[in-house]
């Protein structure tokens, strides 16, 4: 159970103590809660939670008597003593336990069949297993009124609360946003934010995982369904590259919420999830989600069977030498699948990934590479490029709490970001990284575990930078790198050794392929879509489309076989370090859509070629096979939890990208994460959306004649943006301007290449506001 | 056989025929039941005319033959249907499946949902043995006659 | 045929053999029947056709080949799905071989499935003719894991309805074996009594057959108003009913030409095959659970246990209705000094609390919301508890891991094994006799398959 911390029972040098009259061990400093459960003793607790921090003895559940102290003591607080006597089953203990529930539950409503934690609450299941049968209160319980919304996505029952902390603890010390706090005395005691406003975080869902009663539930799974109408699968968040293990609940087919595992990924997320992991599940039955294959005929739009369209893809690609482009979500399977296309059922096929090239990061990714989990024993943790709390969100986490266990926090970036506050960041300008990271190689050189997490999209446009941050590693042997990636499965279709999309690019404005196999892939809403779109415009031969959701690619499409989510289907995906962990399907998906991976099995036969596989687990095996990076991995090695990479994910033959030319001023873009794509698909996350603003200095924004509130274009040597807000804010640095990647209609994503080199742009205003 | 034991014969026999018949006319005559009798299943509402249900599914965890199915909804002040926060806008009994043992009743901490003393529940098509919320939340069709108290076992 | 050397078997069955060979396939369900019950393939049929000649040597001086007839598994007088696979010899049974599992449920492996509480439901399925002695037997066994006493009320109740249910089977079986012996006229009778006892479970438990009355820790509800009063009526015109049947059948040429001398096996290769009950009393052994092993207070009552001498179908009928006759006895003492207090247990992490608490107590309305949705957790180990039920000794073993749902839920039902007789009376004997043997046996085939 996650609520219990893990004890290494094997370490030298333990604790004897006596527990319930055993002889037992623990390493010192083990709290006696954490070492009791350890030697299959459970004690109770509420407000323990040794994820969040230091125990608090707030809701003294946890009693225990131990010999020679006076009273009985909190055992999540007390640490192991040698030759402790520890008694927890006592007459003194029973009543005590006893006592402290029937106070807790001398206020709580008599709600379990209307709240939604019933079947899985902590206080329910102490109560049944600990506490009286019987109770003596009969007076009138407290009323409030109820549920009060903490957050659009957040119901707060102040009756239901037992002033555990937990939610409290969380906001200040993980998530540290410092929005929530307790007010009031004894009875009257409630959870609110600071300021009265909804609960602004993008961390704010753990506190429903942590809340040990129903006081803090989740509104969009509020009444969906119970403990047992459902199924929980574990399964890997596919929308950021961090691969935060979740768990998923289905509900007849649908998945209806995803929570942090109950027994979390140490290694990885720890448990936690950003709330657009948490939330952004109900995109899987969004209105843009494409329930049936669409044909796409002179005479207009027709939807089809999914065998008719399959039969129609084979019969559009006979023949033809295909390009084959597969997205960033796109699973192990899939990517692998498309690529044993060009091998034999489509001959000649090239094949390439989406994503940044990244032909400079060699040196970096050869270097030892560090799971987010040992974030936390660094001392040193150096952020290098990047923003990862927009970006990686749960990256964020790790930092804090490295920061809390005392590890000094720097890093050198060009954006101003979240986490400068936990220590010196060195502003860089934009096409200058390599400067910052010169600076910081001296504190990397003098600590003693130093972490270097980099950015993959700022040092693959900056190849100086790469190579100078890659040196000042390797020059402390205990230096371990690891990269935050910018796309969610990245790392796994480099190792299988795609090439970067260039090759299907090039191949599509040269004519050497006359059709288009489009793998989860959206070309058109990504950077370098200028560059697609007038390769695109001359394109004669057919485009066909496996996707998930409908989208500016889709449109374009003359065929479109419906695929179904990460949420849906069964595959494999490696994290931005390199771990591979499995999704597990949970929910069916629409009657009309298949897994991708199954669509181009299909496609292989109607082509005449019968691959040697017909699971996903087969195809994994068969397409990873002679991948010097997967030696020795399998999808059950890989389990529940995930294993690293055997060898780096590099790429092969990808240059690195020019300098920014032309003329203008400096764009950093920003891809986020919490508020990006899959949260546009998410009734649930609709008002996180990222707005599609430009931000800029005072003075930049006067040197370019825009005010505040201006509708700008952007236009640069790649082409030229959507429509953008100008935001003009204090605390910027001068001559850059800032936009988000994945706002609403992808503005931004116009004026980028695809390599995602550093660009200028010129600013040029469509409207005044 | 001798002329007596003839006799005897047909003394049983017209002895019986003045009797009254232990076989009931069904279906113009009903069993009567006993008020604990369980049979077809029916939810109940306030007298108010909100329903007592509010979907929280113990029923369906308690339900051995995993008969019922509930999709609960929230209240809103536009539209209160039950008494609680939430309730059930869909609740299916598959009386095919239903094995009347009454765990339902049991396990409803609102006494919402209780077995009825109707038993006439044939149907000629399976599909309509899946009752909904508003077949029962009316009274069943055809209804049982209950025992009188005394009558005769 | 058979004349002519080592082919033992019937034109038929070579047929069927040949024919499967020639397809290259295995031998359908009913050319297996054909071809000899234990040849899985073709290839195995042949071989044992080679080895033939033993098979010839053994049939008797004089007599034709065995010739194989299926009985059942839809007869009328298989007491449901009993399939026999008889080997006859003109009318002389030379061997029979039954074949069970038509009325197989996956009740035990479904109990794995459900909590301890709503397992009841199902084991009531099991042997479907005595549901109360099959719960007995597992709220008791769950009882004896959990270390839960149960109240004095509800072993009273428990052993009043019991009995009663003892009564309404052994009423089952004679009407029933009349019938296929052809004496219609008991039938009429033992369902007139046997109405109204089903009548007095409807009372108590709401329910006809499958009562789920018995629940862990005691009784689901306590005695409805007027219930004993028609109990004691019901119980009082009894023993003239039971004068009734035996009127009609004790003395009766065609029921004793067909009863006595039936179906006899010793006593010690009964108790060797495990045979309980009635059929293992009628031979003269005097085990009774209820008395052997008095559980459920039954140390408390009068009664006693009727054994037979012959141990010939027709003692087992004489035992049965004098059963019942002690079963009616045992009720009256029931009614007579049923103690007052709680008819179930009063633990709150086993037993519902009392739905009045449900609106007023927090820990009350926990303690039902975790038992109805998640169960009792029963501590881990192992219990076997045996009732002695209308066909013998019902047992129930169950394993459990702590959890709230059984690991293992097994039946030692006495259909079951009683059913192991059947072959050892049957040899010899004359067809029309292997009918009354079956209805002598009284297997509940829900019961032998569960």
């Amino acid at each position: 159970m996650a609520e219990y911390a893990p004890v290494d029972l094997t370490v030298e040098n333990q604790v004897e103590f006596e527990l319930d009259g055993r002889r037992v061990a623990a390493p010192a400093g083990t709290m006696l809660a954490d070492a009791c459960y350890a030697h299959g003793v459970e004690i109770p607790i509420f407000c323990y939670e040794p994820r969040i921090g230091p125990p608090i003895g707030a809701c003294r559940m946890c009693l225990v008597e131990v010999e020679g102290m006076r009273g009985l003591q909190t055992a999540c607080s007390t640490p192991v003593a040698p030759d402790m006597v520890v008694r927890t089953t006592t007459d003194a203990v029973k009543e005590a336990q006893d006592g402290v529930l029937e106070v807790l539950l001398a206020n709580h409503p008599l709600d379990c069949p209307v709240c939604d934690k019933g079947g899985e609450c902590p206080l329910q299941d102490r109560t049944f297993k600990f506490g009286p049968g019987t109770s003596r209160y009969v007076e009138p319980k407290r009323h409030q009124p109820k549920p009060l919304n903490l957050s659009h996505r957040i119901a707060l029952d102040r009756e239901r609360c037992i002033s555990c902390f937990r939610c409290v603890r969380f906001s200040q010390e993980v998530a540290q946003d410092g929005e929530l706090t307790m007010q009031e005395r004894g009875a009257r005691s409630e959870i609110t934010t600071f300021s009265g406003d909804p609960y602004r975080g993008r961390f704010s869902g753990n506190i429903i995982d942590v809340c040990p009663v129903g006081a803090l539930t989740s509104i969009p799974y509020r009444f969906v369904s119970r403990p047992w109408d459902v199924q929980n699968t574990p399964s890997v968040c596919g929308l950021c590259p961090v691969g935060c293990n979740t768990e998923l609940t289905v509900r007849e087919g649908r998945t209806k919420r995803v929570t942090g595992r109950p027994e979390p990924n140490p290694a990885v997320e720890e448990g936690w999830l950003c709330d657009t992991g948490r939330w952004a599940y109900d995109a899987s039955w969004s209105q843009a989600r494409i329930t049936a294959a669409v044909v796409r005929e002179a005479t207009g739009d027709r939807t089809a069977t999914l065998e008719d369209a399959v039969d129609g893809a084979a019969a559009l690609l006979r023949g033809r030498t295909a390009g084959i482009l597969v997205g960033t979500a796109a699973t192990v399977e899939e990517a692998g699948i498309a690529a044993d296309l060009a091998g034999g059922a489509l001959p000649g096929a090239v094949v390439a990934r989406m994503g940044i090239p990244g032909g400079a990061l060699a040196p970096l990714r050869a270097l030892p590479g560090a799971q987010l989990g040992d974030v936390d024993d660094a001392d040193l943790v150096v952020v290098a490029g990047g923003d990862p709390s927009a970006q990686q969100p749960v990256a964020e986490l790790r930092l804090r709490k490295a920061r809390r266990f005392g590890a000094t926090v720097t890093g050198c970036g060009p954006r101003p970001h979240a986490l400068e506050a936990l220590g010196t960041f060195i502003r860089t300008a934009p096409g200058d990284l390599a400067a910052g990271v010169a600076s910081l190689a001296e504190a990397i050189a003098a600590a003693t575990r130093p972490v270097v997490m980099w950015d993959e999209a700022d040092l693959a446009g900056e190849p100086a930078a790469a190579e100078a941050l890659a040196a000042a590693i390797a020059a402390n042997p205990a230096a371990r790198q690891l990269e935050l990636g910018a796309e969610v499965n990245g790392s796994g279709l480099r190792a299988l050794g795609l090439p970067d999309a260039g090759a299907v690019l090039d191949a599509v404005r040269a004519g050497t392929v006359d059709a288009l196999l489009l793998v989860h892939a959206d070309p058109l809403d990504a950077p370098g879509r200028a560059a697609w779109d007038a390769a695109l415009e001359g394109f004669a031969g057919p485009v066909i489309a496996i996707a998930s959701h409908a989208d500016a690619t889709t449109e374009r499409a003359d065929l479109v076989l419906p695929a179904l989510t990460m949420w849906e289907q069964e595959g494999t995906l490696v994290s931005m370090n390199g771990r591979v962990q499995r999704l597990r399907p949970g929910a069916r998906g629409p009657e009309g859509a298949a897994a991708g991976w199954e669509l181009l099995v299909a496609l292989a036969h109607r082509l005449g070629v019968v691959p040697g596989y017909r699971t996903a687990a087969a195809a994994f095996r068969a397409v990873t096979a002679g991948r010097p990076a997967f030696a020795g991995i399998t999808p059950e090695a890989a389990g529940v939890l995930g294993v690293p990479l055997a060898a780096p994910a590099q790429v092969a033959g990808a240059s690195a990208p020019p300098p920014a030319s032309g003329e203008g001023v400096p764009l950093v873009a920003t891809r986020t994460v919490y508020g990006g794509a899959a949260a546009r698909r998410s009734a649930a996350l609709a008002d996180t959306a990222a707005p599609a603003e430009l931000r800029m200095a005072p003075d930049t924004a006067a040197a370019h004649w825009v005010n505040d509130g201006d509708r700008v274009v952007l236009r640069s040597s790649s082409g030229e943006s959507g429509r953008l807000t100008v935001r003009v804010g204090d605390g910027l640095p001068e001559g850059v301007v800032f936009a988000p990647l994945g706002a609403p209609g992808s503005p931004t994503e116009g004026v980028l290449p695809a390599d995602m080199a550093p660009v200028l742009v010129r600013v040029a205003r469509v409207e005044a506001g | 056989m001798s002329i007596q034991d003839q006799l005897k014969g047909f003394g049983i026999t017209f002895r019986t025929m003045l009797s009254k018949p232990l076989t009931l006319g069904y279906p113009e005559r009903k069993t009567p039941v006993f008020p604990r009798f369980r049979g077809r299943h029916r939810l109940w509402t306030y007298d108010n005319g909100l329903e007592k249900c509010v979907g929280c599914s113990l029923c369906v965890a308690a339900c051995p033959a995993d008969c019922i199915r509930v999709v609960a909804e929230e209240n809103t002040p536009q539209l209160r249907v039950s008494a609680g926060e939430r309730f059930a806008r869909i609740y299916e009994i598959n009386m095919a499946r239903c094995i009347f043992c009454g765990y339902c009743e049991v396990a409803c901490p609102f006494d919402a949902i209780t077995l009825e003393h109707s038993y006439e529940l044939s149907e000629r098509d399976r599909r309509e043995l899946v009752y909904t919320k508003d077949m029962l939340l009316a009274p069943a069709p055809k209804q049982a006659p209950l025992r009188a108290e005394g009558q005769r076992v | 045929m058979g004349t002519e050397g080592i082919d033992i078997f019937t034109a038929e069955a070579r047929e069927a053999r040949e024919a499967a060979t020639r397809e290259g396939r295995e031998l359908a369900e009913t050319e297996r029947v054909v071809a000899g019950a234990e040849a899985a393939t073709p290839q195995e049929a042949l071989a044992r056709t080679r080895e033939g000649e033993d098979i010839a040597a053994r049939a008797l001086p004089g007599s034709r080949d065995p010739m194989i007839i299926n009985l059942g598994p839809q007869h009328p007088s298989t007491h449901g799905v009993l399939r026999l696979i008889t080997e006859l010899d003109g009318e002389i049974v030379r061997d029979v071989h039954p074949v069970i599992g038509y009325l197989h449920t996956g009740i035990e492996k479904q109990c794995e499935n459900k909590t301890f509480w709503q397992a009841i439901t199902l084991v009531t399925r099991m042997d479907y003719l005595s549901p109360f002695f099959n719960i007995h037997a597992y709220t008791a066994s769950v009882e004896k894991l959990l270390g839960l006493e149960v109240p004095e009320r509800a072993k009273w109740l428990r052993v009043m309805i019991s009995e009663l249910n003892r009564i309404t089977s052994h009423l089952v079986w004679l009407g029933t074996s009349g019938l296929e012996l052809g004496a219609i006229t008991v039938f009429f009778y033992t369902y007139r009594e046997r109405d109204r006892a089903l009548d007095l479970f409807e009372m108590i438990s709401g329910e006809r057959m499958n009562n789920r009355y018995f629940q862990v820790g005691g009784c689901a509800d306590d005695v409805p108003p007027g219930f004993l009063g028609l109990l004691k009526r019901f119980v009082d015109e009894m023993p003239s009913r039971v004068d009734e049947y035996e009127g009609m059948l004790s003395a009766n040429p065609i029921w004793i030409e067909r009863t006595r001398g039936v179906g006899v096996l010793p006593a010690d290769e009964l108790i060797d095959l495990g045979i309980t009950g009635p059929a293992l009393r009628a031979a003269g052994v005097d085990l009774d659970l209820r008395k052997a092993r008095p559980y459920s207070g039954y140390e408390h009552f009068d009664f006693t246990v009727p054994v037979g001498g012959n141990g010939d179908a027709y003692d087992r009928y004489l035992i049965r209705l004098r059963e019942i006759r002690e079963s009616t006895r045992i009720i009256q003492q029931c009614l007579d000094g049923l103690p007052e207090g709680p008819h179930i247990a009063d633990d709150r992490k086993v037993v519902l609390p009392p739905r009045p608490e449900l609106a007023t107590s927090m820990e009350a309305l926990i303690h039902h919301f975790k038992l109805v949705t998640e169960g009792f957790r029963v501590p881990e180990g192992e219990a076997y508890t045996a009732v002695e039920s209308p066909r013998g000794e019902i047992g129930c073993y169950v394993v459990a891991d702590g959890g709230p749902k059984p690991v293992r839920v097994h039946m030692r039902d006495a259909s079951f094994v009683n059913l192991q007789a059947l072959r050892p009376m049957a040899k010899d004997a004359y067809l029309a006799d292997l009918i009354a043997m079956i209805g002598s046996l009284d297997n509940v085939m829900g019961g032998v398959d569960r």
